[in-house]
């Protein structure tokens, strides 16, 4: 099991909600740090004291500062450049997967609107993420 | 022509024939006056020499009786009165006395002295009829000398009246013969000596020996005409020599029973005429050829005068008709001389009178209209001043009701003084108003073509961005839709789910029921969702039309399918090869939607049956999906292609009613047809086209 919380970006509360509920109900150990917009993840991951998370999941639609400039800014930081990023979105835009993958997200899910899919793929996430993929060395 | 060279040959012909006929008469008549007048000459020479013979025999004769009565009849003297009368006799070729016994008393020397001759005609006739005169004999050939001679004889009378004896000259024919040989009687000629039984005496030119006696008393010249007249012409073919002569006889006034004849050769009397005739006839003849040759070529000319002056009518008629049908006026100035000359429709187009126009003509220059004046005069100006030998407008030129029409002018100079300035100009003027006005009507037209082009361009631009803001905001409805409708139904969907898990067994009945309701219906909603994008997407995306095998494509299609449920048993009639013209993405989501579809309407069947193929219908080619399933009914054939219309309910068969929707919006984007055949419980064809209909024309 990675160390290190899991770094939940995203503004809508039901959403929080349900993935919370998701990753409990798939009994991921990990922290969960809750950051409600673009601006609040990065800050979270400016500050050298935070541990780095273990698996950002990171919703698009995000006010203020957009889900793909949070990515590019992990991507263009030296110290979070290598950082797992989840795209969990409700888009299956093809232009959206495109921009995701482009800047540099691992993954892209989209999220289902059946509550018992929603949470198999978050418990996906979670034991593919935190248990399975080898992190990159730190 | 030709009758006239033919009447005029023969007029020619006609005066040829009477001149020579009548000279023919002149020259027979001046033959038979010739001929006459020298039977003339020759009965008087003749008549004379028989005189002087004649005389100088009656003179001998009464010599001789002196001698005889005074008894000296002794030969010496006779001898010496004969020798003289023959020396008064040069064309006597001997004297000679016969006596009453016929015996030859004395000679001049033909060696007849005492030869008988009473057995001579001339002797018995005188002894026997005791007739005095001269009379002429026949030639006959001398006893002795074996000349032929012809002999004068008188008789000798006594004084008592008793015949005595006869004195005879022998008269040679050749004297004759060479005087008459000077009488110009012409080659052919004859002069003969006959007595009127018509025994020959003497004949210039001699009969030869065979028909030197031949008497042609039995002729009817001798029987007739000489008997009847002592004088006469006639014209005879010569029994002796067969020539044919003008004849013409005179009886010799001193011996009556003699007649002269003299005969002139009819041809060569005619010679002269001859000449003539053959010379006339030639200058006839070639008068003739040459009127003929003249009236033929007269004829000729007049021919090809008169057909190019044909021509050139009916060319001119033609050339008329043309200017006139087309509108055409020519005009034709001799400057040399003056003279102006115009077709009626130079001035008829303008509506002016031909024959008052062109006293005036000098005035066209007024009627063209002001704004064309200027130049059109200048350009005159010039070719007056020899810079341009033609030149040609089309200005408006004022008719005489007072409208403009358009014309068309053009000038050519046909030739110039040693000065340059012109001598001759010809022109056309030709009413151009139908073309102008077509030209000017053309040009608004294009002018407003291209105005309209403008604006339909101009309009194409804006309804093009009309049309991508349209897209943009269809774009960002898409995109509000997919993440912002999602998101609240996730939340129903979730909580419901929260709700239920926390509940646990102690939900009521109903309140279980209502959540799965509340659930189920949330979870449909994101499936509407989730097609309504797609189908958006269909609309949206780009198209990349290139040659799709179908047939591949539905073979890997039917093969997910029956991968997914393999519980069905369906039968799937594909052709191994059937190629379209498509965008691969799209026609691969319309297969996967009409295969699909055919798949869920057949799953009631025991025997399953879903076909691809391509088929002519109504003379298009299309391609086909038939299944044998659950059918529809045609009514509602129409609504078919609507989103979210749906013929089966859910529970029947499951579906969002997005499928068809999609596969119409698909085939309308390739510009093609699509069309449902169907029956209910009898199965469904699915026809359709994936490019624009090609035109008909």
């Amino acid at each position: 099991m990675r160390t290190g919380p899991v770094l939940l970006v995203e503004d809508s509360e039901d959403d929080e909600i349900l993935t919370l509920r998701a990753l409990k109900d798939a009994r991921v150990g990990n922290s969960v740090t809750i950051a409600r917009d673009g601006q609040e993840a990065i800050d979270y991951l400016s500050k050298t004291d935070n541990d780095l998370p273990a698996v950002v999941l990171l919703d698009l639609n995000l006010p203020k500062v957009s889900g793909l400039e949070v990515l590019a800014w992990i991507r263009s930081q030296p110290r979070t450049r290598l950082v797992p990023v989840v795209c969990l979105t409700s888009s299956t835009e093809q232009r959206d997967l495109l921009a995701g993958y482009e800047s540099g997200c691992n993954s892209y899910i989209c999220k289902p609107v059946e509550f018992t899919e929603f949470s198999h793929v978050i418990a996906q996430l979670g034991m593919y993420w935190l248990l399975v993929n080898e992190a990159p060395p730190s | 022509m030709i009758w006239l060279g033919a009447a005029l040959v023969a007029v020619l012909a006609v005066m040829a024939v009477a001149s020579l006929v009548y000279l023919h008469h002149q020259a027979v008549e001046s033959g038979e006056d010739l001929t006459e007048s020298l039977a003339q000459v020759v009965e008087e020479q003749t008549a004379r020499t028989l005189q002087s013979v004649d005389l100088r025999l009656q003179s001998l004769v009464v010599e001789y009786q002196r001698l005889s009565e005074a008894n000296q009849v002794d030969q010496q003297a006779t001898q010496a009165l004969l020798r003289r009368a023959l020396a008064d006799l040069p064309f006597a070729r001997g004297v000679f006395i016969m006596n009453a016994q016929g015996q030859v008393v004395v000679d001049s020397g033909l060696g007849n002295a005492g030869g008988d001759g009473s057995d001579r005609d001339y002797f018995r006739m005188y002894r026997e009829q005791s007739k005095a005169g001269l009379w002429i004999g026949p030639a006959i050939v001398g006893r002795k000398s074996g000349q032929p001679v012809f002999p004068a004889v008188r008789p000798i009378y006594s004084a008592n009246n008793t015949f005595e004896g006869v004195a005879v000259a022998a008269l040679a024919p050749g004297y004759f013969d060479r005087v008459w040989r000077n009488v110009p009687i012409g080659e052919g000629g004859v002069i003969a000596l006959f007595r009127k039984d018509g025994t020959l005496i003497v004949r210039s030119p001699p009969l030869k020996e065979s028909v030197a006696d031949k008497n042609v008393g039995e002729d009817g010249l001798f029987k007739e005409d000489i008997a009847r007249s002592a004088t006469g012409t006639f014209m005879q073919t010569s029994a002796i020599d067969g020539v044919h002569r003008f004849i013409a006889y005179r009886t010799v006034t001193t011996q009556p029973d003699l007649v002269v004849i003299v005969g002139r050769s009819y041809e060569v009397a005619m010679q002269e005429w001859t000449r003539f005739a053959w010379l006339a006839v030639s200058i006839f003849v070639i008068a003739s050829v040459a009127t003929v040759l003249l009236s033929l070529s007269l004829q000729r000319t007049w021919n090809l005068k008169h057909e190019a002056e044909m021509q050139q009518r009916q060319l001119a008629d033609r050339l008329s008709v043309a200017t006139d049908a087309a509108a055409i006026g020519v005009w034709d100035w001799n400057i040399a001389t003056g003279d102006w000359f115009a077709t009626p429709t130079y001035f008829t187009m303008l509506g002016y009178d031909p024959e008052a126009g062109r006293k005036h003509h000098e005035d066209w220059l007024n009627r063209v209209h002001p704004d064309e004046r200027q130049a059109i005069a200048a350009t005159v100006d010039q070719v007056f001043a020899g810079q341009s030998d033609t030149y040609e407008f089309e200005p408006r030129m004022r008719h005489s009701d007072g409208s403009y029409r358009w014309v068309n002018l053009m000038g050519f100079v046909l030739g110039r003084d040693k000065s340059r300035r012109p001598t001759r100009i010809v022109g056309v003027k030709i009413d151009i108003t139908d073309r102008k006005t077509y030209e000017i009507a053309l040009h608004e037209t294009n002018q407003s073509l291209l105005n309209l082009n403008e604006t339909l361009e101009q309009r194409v631009q804006r309804r093009t961005s009309e049309l991508r803001a349209a897209m943009r905001e269809l774009d960002s409805f898409s995109y509000a839709v997919a993440h912002d409708l999602r998101a609240p139904l996730r939340g129903i969907h979730g909580f419901s789910s929260m709700l239920e898990e926390s509940l646990g067994e102690n939900v009521p009945a109903d309140a279980a029921n209502a959540l799965s309701r509340i659930k189920r219906a949330a979870g449909r909603m994101g499936e509407l969702i989730d097609d309504l994008l797609r189908l958006s997407r269909i609309s949206r995306s780009e198209m990349v039309v290139e040659k799709c095998d179908i047939a591949a494509m539905a073979r890997t299609i039917a093969e997910d399918l029956a991968q997914r449920d393999s519980s069905r048993r369906v039968e799937f009639v594909i052709p191994d090869r059937l190629d379209v013209m498509a965008d691969r993405q799209l026609v691969r989501v319309l297969l996967e939607n009409l295969i699909g579809n055919a798949w869920k309407f057949t799953s009631k069947q025991q025997e399953a049956r879903i076909e691809v193929g391509e088929d002519v219908r109504e003379g298009v080619r299309v391609c086909y999906v038939r299944d044998n399933g659950a059918g529809f009914d045609m009514a509602y054939a129409a609504k078919l292609f609507e989103p979210f219309q749906r013929l089966h309910s859910v529970g029947e068969f499951p579906g969002s009613g997005i499928g068809l929707a999609t596969v119409a919006r698909i085939v309308s984007r390739h510009g093609g047809r699509i069309e449902g055949v169907g029956a209910v419980g009898r199965g469904a064809t699915f026809y359709f086209t994936l490019s624009p209909p090609r035109s008909k024309s």
